[in-house]
């Protein structure tokens, strides 16, 4: 009797305990979980708010500089061209010339120089005419459109006549060829770059010619 | 209500036992009770997480539709900031330009007596040499070569005297 009496008092208190261990180890369990699943969503939620932010800025960006950004890189593509630039300075040069009143003699171009993160070729020609002018002349060159610079001149001057041997350096680098990823955040252009952007603007332009594509023609027969 | 108990009342728990049991019981509903709440609440939380990245989430895809449209832009735009990275190395690099000016300074409205009979324009550096028919001449040319401020240094290279010509000096400029 008195076994029967100790088994109830045990199970009296054995089995609430069970009911509470179990209670206990479900909320251990629940909560632990729950706030690991709460925890990873506030990490794709703030990935996800960064990524928009980004994504608006890009957006709103690009929306911004559309009307102006083909202009820009005409004057640029121009400043530093793709491709090796020395027959687009000769014309330059020329054209210049004929305005300064100098007479060029002699052209030559050398090799290409593609080692850096910026290619150059150096263009060398003789220019006649007189001393100032002349010099004018090649303090004009630094305006001329694609980006030059004087590596040497030699000037002689006999009975009001100079003569100079310049060679100069001129400019190119291929363009870019990846974009950045589409989450990638671009930056707007910094006021070093608006500065150096109107620089380059004042830069005089190579003056190129469009052909235009013809409708064939019906060709006058020369035996008639 | 009665309560209703089967058991014979002799083997029923008793005393600080049944108080134990209770306490145990209370404790094990209000454990649980709270588990549901905790549960209940962190479900909640989680659908609000899940309906926020998914608004999130489509909003950024509409974006991503949009800023594709402005392909061609962006393509402008890298090329423009590349551009300018390279116009600043080629800008940084060494010329002759400010040598070129020294030496337009140098021999604008020189007296007739000077003349330029030689020059040589270098990224580091301008040499001249000039011919001064009298003393006068040579006067003005040597007081304009003084006055000339983005000139950091002068030396006179060489400086010879003949009865026929003149006299004619010769100058190496270095530019500040």
């Amino acid at each position: 009797m008195k076994k029967g009496l100790f088994g109830a008092s045990v199970s009296a208190i054995l089995v609430p305990s069970v009911y509470l261990v179990v209670s206990i180890l479900l909320f251990v369990f629940g909560v632990k979980t729950g706030l690991e699943k709460i925890a990873g969503q506030r990490s794709s939620l703030t990935e996800a708010g960064k990524t928009q932010t980004v994504l608006q800025q890009k957006e709103s960006l690009l929306r911004q500089i559309a009307p102006e950004v083909g202009a820009q890189v005409e004057v640029l593509a121009n400043a530093v061209p793709e491709k090796n630039p020395a027959l687009t300075m000769i014309s330059q040069i020329k054209n210049l010339a004929a305005v300064s009143g100098i007479t060029i003699t002699t052209f030559k171009v050398g090799g290409v120089n593609a080692a850096g993160a910026v290619s150059f070729a150096d263009v060398t020609f003789d220019a006649d005419g007189e001393l100032i002018s002349l010099i004018s002349f090649l303090n004009t060159i630094k305006t001329l459109a694609p980006l030059s610079t004087i590596d040497t001149v030699k000037i002689n001057q006999q009975a009001g006549t100079a003569s100079a041997n310049t060679r100069i350096r001129v400019y190119f680098a291929g363009y870019p060829t990846k974009l950045p990823s589409l989450t990638e955040a671009v930056g707007e252009l910094t006021a070093e770059e608006e500065g150096l952007l109107e620089t380059l603007s004042g830069l005089s332009p190579p003056s190129f010619t469009t052909l235009f594509p013809q409708e064939p023609t019906v060709r006058e027969s020369p035996f008639n | 209500m009665t309560a209703i108990n089967l058991l014979p009342t002799e083997i029923s728990p008793k005393g600080p036992v049944a108080k134990i049991s209770n306490l145990i019981k209370n404790l094990a509903v209000i454990s649980f009770v709270l588990f549901l709440l905790t549960a209940l609440g962190m479900l909640a939380m989680f659908i609000l997480n899940s309906v926020q990245i998914r608004s999130l989430n489509e909003s950024s895809e509409e974006l991503k539709t949009s800023i594709k449209s402005l392909e061609a832009t962006e393509q402008g735009l890298i090329l423009v900031k590349d551009r300018l990275s390279k116009a600043k190395l080629v800008l940084a690099d060494e010329s002759g330009t400010e040598e070129a000016e020294g030496l337009g300074s140098l021999t604008v409205a020189l007296p007739g007596s000077v003349a330029l009979t030689e020059a040589v324009i270098a990224k580091n550096g301008l040499e001249t040499t000039f011919i001064a028919t009298d003393s006068q001449g040579l006067t003005v040319l040597m007081a304009r070569i003084i006055s000339q401020e983005a000139f950091s240094k002068v030396d006179l290279v060489s400086f010879s005297f003949n009865p026929n010509t003149g006299y004619i000096p010769s100058f190496a400029v270095k530019m500040k």
